[in-house]
């Protein structure tokens, strides 16, 4: 085995996912090969120190200064996301549900030719709207 | 019986119910970690502090959002390590300076250090304070916080690929700044049991 497997062995052995046989092709490796047994023994000792220093601690005041930062009431105060939005999408299925039923009721009868010419007249109003609109904007806009 | 990450999310239902009280529970598992990090990350006290609460500040108004698949751990290590990240780039971090390095808390040179083999535990913490920040992180999530590959990816939003050469660059970094510092000061001791 060469120095360059063997490195990836010491690689996978720090990330504890060796299998036996890699075990034992790296440990015989490792007797044979002073330079990597060295790297390996460096290697070991600078993560093992790692792995057992322990943290620091936090300062006494930690949480403290948490606290006067957070309200602890934030989430009480807040609806629940699930509730408003049925509420919503209930009233949104309620008012489209009215409307159908009142243009059913006032159009859904007539006779074809009446149908279309009163959709032409709401056209027509929609237009007149618009017209309306764009005066407003332009007084506005020149008194502005 | 319950694991950590059960318990940390029946924490989080109380709290996101008003129960906010019960955030101390979070703060008190998770700050010695979350300090850590940060410490670790800036190298200085002050901000260190700074920058852990406003990460639990920031955790908690972000409780809605918490998604549940991953570990509590995880997710605020996350949030620690962006803010670290966010806050060097604004300060621009470098090496350094000696009275800043005596001002550490693992630093307080006196006369008996300088003839006595400095302890194991100040050794490893300048090879991990004279990491690149980028592999630092990673030694100290990997290694010190024991978060696995996955929830690494997570943290740092890398794919599993970047994480393992990283890591592994970072590894032998340690191992090379390891020797150099025992080296250094196994010829710096020598020198001085010479006088």
């Amino acid at each position: 085995m060469d120095c360059k497997r063997a490195s990836s062995l010491i690689m996978d052995y720090f990330d504890r996912n060796m299998d036996a046989m890699g075990q034992r092709d790296l440990d015989l490796h490792l007797k044979q090969c002073s330079l990597c047994r060295r790297d390996f023994q460096w290697m070991k000792e600078a993560i093992e120190g790692v792995e057992s220093i322990q943290d620091w601690q936090a300062p006494e005041d930690f949480e403290i200064g948490i606290f006067k930062e957070i309200d602890l009431q934030y989430y009480r105060r807040q609806k629940p996301i699930y509730k408003s939005r049925v509420g919503m999408w209930a009233a949104a299925s309620l008012y489209f549900a009215f409307l159908s039923i009142f243009f059913y009721l006032k159009y859904g009868t007539m006779h074809w030719e009446t149908k279309i010419i009163a959709l032409m007249k709401f056209v027509d109003l929609g237009n007149r709207i618009y017209g309306l609109w764009g005066l407003i904007g332009k007084v506005f806009g020149k008194i502005g | 019986m319950a694991t950590l990450q059960d318990r940390d999310h029946k924490v989080i239902e109380e709290i996101l119910k008003g129960n906010g009280e019960r955030f101390h529970e979070l703060i008190a598992r998770y700050k010695n970690g979350v300090y850590s990090i940060c410490l670790r990350m800036v190298k200085d006290r002050e901000e260190a502090r700074d920058l852990a609460q406003e990460v639990f500040i920031k955790a908690y108004y972000s409780l809605k959002g918490y998604n549940r698949e991953y570990k509590f751990s995880t997710w605020i290590f996350k949030i620690a390590t962006n803010l670290c990240i966010d806050h060097l780039r604004k300060r621009k971090a470098q090496t350094l300076s000696l009275d800043e390095r005596l001002s550490m808390p693992y630093d307080a040179a006196s006369a008996e250090s300088v003839y006595f083999h400095r302890c194991n535990r100040d050794e490893i913490n300048r090879v991990i304070d004279g990491l690149p920040e980028d592999y630092r992180i990673l030694i100290i999530l990997y290694h010190k916080e024991g978060l696995s590959y996955q929830d690494i990816c997570q943290v740092l939003d890398l794919p599993m690929s970047k994480v393992k050469n990283r890591l592994h660059r970072a590894r032998n970094m340690l191992k090379e700044k390891l020797r150099e510092i025992k080296e250094e000061e196994s010829g710096w001791t020598a020198k001085e049991l010479q006088v």
